[in-house]
């Protein structure tokens, strides 16, 4: 029963990570700002203008993949270690950006559709990184614990030695 | 092991490692688009802060003012002035444009009114110019603007509506590619002196290179047509250059998903301000100040807070639409597995 709870707050826990980057992507897409992108990475210290176009061209695209890509759960442990890494990546460059230019700067997430600051994206990416990884880690203890019969303990590592 | 726990451990393995080539290759970007360092940044502006303050007939209380002119303004040209307590003088700005307020920069960047000449002045550190081309902000200091030159280490002069975008290729090197859009029969003056290093510009569509006999002139396979360009290499060792360009026919394209339209005149200059810092005395190359300095032309789709709220509202139902179809789909596929 716990097990099934677990597995449904995970679920739960996927859709919300994944609407948030399908969001990103189509107000990119819907709003045809590119300067939100380029701007952050410039600000990071890309100068290179084909790579500011490309990556601005093709951020939006990568975002709604991923995010259909965890809802979709083909693959799941793929979909969850991309989805992580591209967050992963976001918030390092926004720390990048942050520390040089202070965290209350705003951010031009979501193609400045939600006015959100360096530190609040920040806080929220680790927030979604928390959702994607930790209802998997709990579902794992507990699946660990279910799979022994009941009232028997796990042994301990050095005794199995 | 659970599978799970097997696949949780994988995934952190492979975290980390995504993260640490993550990390490399953040580095190396940066590396390779090497701009001023913000301390750089700050202490180049420093020191032209306080030569500004000896050449400027200034109110002592502001170590700098300077003369930021426009003329034939079009509508959508935007200005960001960014200062230490800068005093707006004048009422020649509109309202900052949405991405600018989406930035938290509503007091620094302002719309300037269209079909206007604007001679403003305003007590300032910083001024940048922001050219929506490629979204590279254009940084100016008051010294150079007085002057009417630009840092070398500028990612992007937008000038006389002559898009330069400036890379360093080496500790000597710099890289200047500039784009002029169709104005058939148009000369292009660029002139550039050099004094601490060497320059290669690169031009696209250079069909004249009327130089004094020490530039050295080189084409590429292609003949020098667009998207090809030519070469002209300066050294250091040749104190002035002077450098005309004619282009005869052009095809702008703009960046993808864009809509910006520049218009075309003809003069731009180029001085190296941090050989003239170096200096310290005239500067390299004197701005003709009777000519329209910094005219930004541009046309920028701003977006009204209509618009982006209008556009919220769709990106969130077309997500939410986008998520229950693949949720349905996801639901579908087990059923028809499990029958």
């Amino acid at each position: 029963m716990r097990l099934k709870a677990t597995r449904f707050v995970q679920r739960a826990a996927d859709t919300a990570v994944a609407f948030f980057f399908v969001f990103a992507g189509v107000a990119k897409l819907i709003t045809i700002s590119d300067d939100g992108v380029q701007h952050l990475l410039v600000l990071a210290g890309v100068s290179d203008s084909s790579v500011l176009i490309t990556a601005a061209a093709a951020l939006p695209y990568l975002e709604i993949v991923l995010g259909l890509w965890v809802v979709a759960e083909w693959r799941p442990f793929a979909a969850v270690a991309a989805t992580s890494s591209t967050l992963f990546l976001f918030t390092l460059v926004l720390t990048l950006i942050g520390l040089r230019l202070g965290w209350g700067v705003k951010c031009g997430c979501t193609a400045g559709l939600t006015p959100t600051t360096i530190g609040m994206a920040i806080v929220r990416n680790v927030a979604l990184l928390a959702l994607l990884i930790l209802p998997r880690a709990i579902a794992t203890m507990r699946s660990d614990s279910a799979s022994l019969p009941h009232g028997v303990r796990a042994p301990r590592a050095d005794v199995i030695a | 092991m659970s599978p799970y726990t097997k696949h949780c451990r994988a995934m952190a393995i492979a975290m980390i490692g995504m993260a640490g080539s993550l990390t490399t290759t953040l580095a190396q970007i940066q590396s390779s688009g090497e701009t001023l360092s913000q301390s750089e940044t700050t202490e180049v502006v420093s020191r032209v802060a306080a030569q500004q303050a000896l050449l400027a007939d200034a109110d002592a209380n502001f170590a700098v003012q300077f003369e930021l002119r426009t003329a034939e303004v079009v509508d959508g040209t935007y200005v960001w002035l960014r200062s230490d307590g800068w005093e707006r003088l004048e009422t020649h700005f509109l309202n900052a444009p949405q991405w600018a307020r989406s930035y938290g920069l509503d007091d620094e960047v302002f719309v300037v009114e269209p079909e206007r000449t604007i001679e403003h002045f305003v007590r300032t550190n910083q001024v940048i110019l922001y050219s929506p081309t490629f979204g590279l902000p254009t940084v100016y200091t008051p010294l150079e603007i007085l002057r009417g030159g630009t840092r070398r280490d500028l990612n992007q002069l937008v000038a006389d509506g002559v898009a330069v975008t400036a890379s360093r290729l080496g500790p000597d090197l710099f890289e200047l590619r500039y784009t002029t859009p169709s104005a058939p029969g148009t000369n292009t003056t660029l002139e550039v002196s050099v004094r601490d290093g060497a320059y290669l510009i690169t031009c696209w569509q250079c069909s004249a290179c009327n130089s004094s006999a020490a530039i050295e002139y080189d084409r590429l396979p292609d003949g020098g047509h667009f998207p090809s360009y030519a070469v002209c290499e300066l050294g250091p060792d040749r104190p002035v250059r002077r450098l005309v360009l004619a282009t005869e026919s052009f095809s702008y394209k703009p960046p993808p998903r864009s809509r910006i339209a520049f218009r075309f005149s003809t003069k731009m200059i180029i001085t190296d301000s941090r050989a003239q810092q170096a200096n310290g005395d005239a500067p390299v190359l004197r701005a003709d100040r009777s000519g329209n300095l910094f005219p930004i032309h541009a046309v920028y789709p701003f977006r009204s807070d209509e618009a982006s709220s209008a556009s919220t509202l769709g990106a969130g139902a077309a997500s939410a639409g986008l998520i229950l179809a693949v949720l349905i789909g996801r639901r579908l596929h087990r059923r028809k597995q499990a029958a």
